[in-house]
């Protein structure tokens, strides 16, 4: 054996795994290119509210405004938690559920965004909380039209995400505000998160 | 001193030959196999709890005007299965459409008068393709993905409660903020 040929073996031989190298590497770096489309799906996992107002978020604490709700129904009042006005109504045939309409109160005053990813605010506490295995973030968007929520949701969605936190959300206005319902089948009570899929 | 016109050829052992051969070979199959891996361990961890072929009819809501998106897909392609009858319904629904992506949307302004009907007439088309390709047993299924602009929130409650009737609560839906307001807003 002389040493072009074995030039000839060992260029081809490399050359060929070369090849095969980059077509691997050029598959595996353009995997999904179309964008990943939220669909929202029936879910174990248990919703944690928070309310998103302009450049203001808050978490809701569902004990205390059904407490105030209940409160509400029977024209007495309570300070349990101030960030909200509840109203209460009891729906169904029998009466036999209560729903909780919720407005928010004194907004200037609650935590931003960068209250939640600090740890040691009440936000911030809130939202560690959540359990990825069991809980998911469920988010009040308040649409005024100027799309700063929509700005600040993006941004929480994103936080809880990266921890792998499962995230639903919906738009609330003054027409459609926010619901809290005991049992309810109707749509404004049904609380999905969002899968991430690919689609069309 | 070496003698200048040499004709002495450099001499290769065998040995030395298919180690270096060898080498090389297992050196690039190892990388290979770790791209290889690597490009299997990001598929699983990206995979989508539900795997479904799902397909987005979007639906843009702004304040004043709905934008209807239907999917850009071959029907005839995918409903192969159909017959003659059904072949000329899903021709209707391809013509439609068709129509619309040439125009990008159909647009539906609620003043001075919402066409309520083109609303109907596309949520029936994406449940009628999703009761054909179950029933021939298609790997096909369009949902909704309502993609709502700030001060399109009311239009985006109206579609849902359109949705919660017994003709169409088995469509799912998807909700997204549009993806014009998250440029607007990077831009910002």
């Amino acid at each position: 054996m002389n040493l072009d040929s074995l030039t000839d073996m060992v260029s081809n031989a490399v050359g060929v795994l070369i090849l095969l190298l980059l077509m691997t590497a050029l598959q595996s770096s353009n995997p999904h290119s179309d964008p990943p489309l939220p669909i929202e799906h029936q879910s174990g996992l248990l919703p944690k509210f928070f309310y998103i107002h302009n450049n203001h978020m808050q978490s809701v604490d569902v004990n205390a405004a059904f407490a105030n709700g209940l409160l509400a129904a029977s024209e007495a009042s309570s300070e349990d938690q101030l960030e909200f006005q509840i109203s209460a109504d009891f729906m169904g045939q029998r009466h036999d559920y209560l729903t909780l309409t919720m407005t928010p109160l004194d907004t200037d005053n609650w935590p931003t965004f960068e209250n939640m990813t600090q740890e040691n605010t009440r936000l911030g506490k809130a939202a560690r909380s959540l359990d990825s295995d069991k809980d998911f973030a469920f988010f009040f968007v308040d649409d005024k039209g100027d799309g700063i929520s929509f700005k600040q949701f993006e941004k929480a969605r994103q936080w809880f995400l990266d921890r792998g936190t499962a995230v639903g959300w919906i738009p609330v206005t003054e027409n459609n505000p926010a619901y809290l319902c005991s049992w309810s089948n109707i749509s404004a009570c049904r609380y999905s998160p969002s899968h991430y899929g690919t689609g069309g | 001193m070496l003698a200048v016109g040499s004709s002495r050829k450099p001499v290769l052992e065998l040995f030395p030959f298919i180690s270096l051969f060898l080498c090389v070979i297992g050196v690039l199959a190892f990388l290979q196999n770790l791209l290889v891996l690597g490009d299997i361990g990001a598929t699983e961890e990206e995979a989508p709890q539900p795997q479904i072929f799902q397909t987005a009819y979007r639906i843009e809501t702004m304040a004043d005007r709905l934008i209807l998106h239907p999917p850009d897909v071959d029907l005839k392609e995918i409903y192969q299965k159909l017959n003659l009858e059904e072949l000329a319904g899903l021709d209707r629904v391809q013509a439609n459409r068709d129509q619309h992506l040439d125009s990008n949307g159909n647009t539906l302004f609620f003043e001075p008068a919402f066409n309520e009907l083109a609303l109907q007439l596309a949520l029936n088309e994406v449940s009628t393709l999703n009761r054909l390709a179950k029933e021939h047993g298609i790997e096909y299924e369009e949902f909704i993905l309502l993609s709502v602009h700030s001060g399109g929130s009311d239009a985006y409650h109206y579609i849902n409660n359109t949705l919660d009737v017994p003709g169409f609560r088995h469509i799912r839906s998807g909700l997204e903020v549009a993806p014009a307001e998250t440029q607007q807003e990077q831009t910002q």
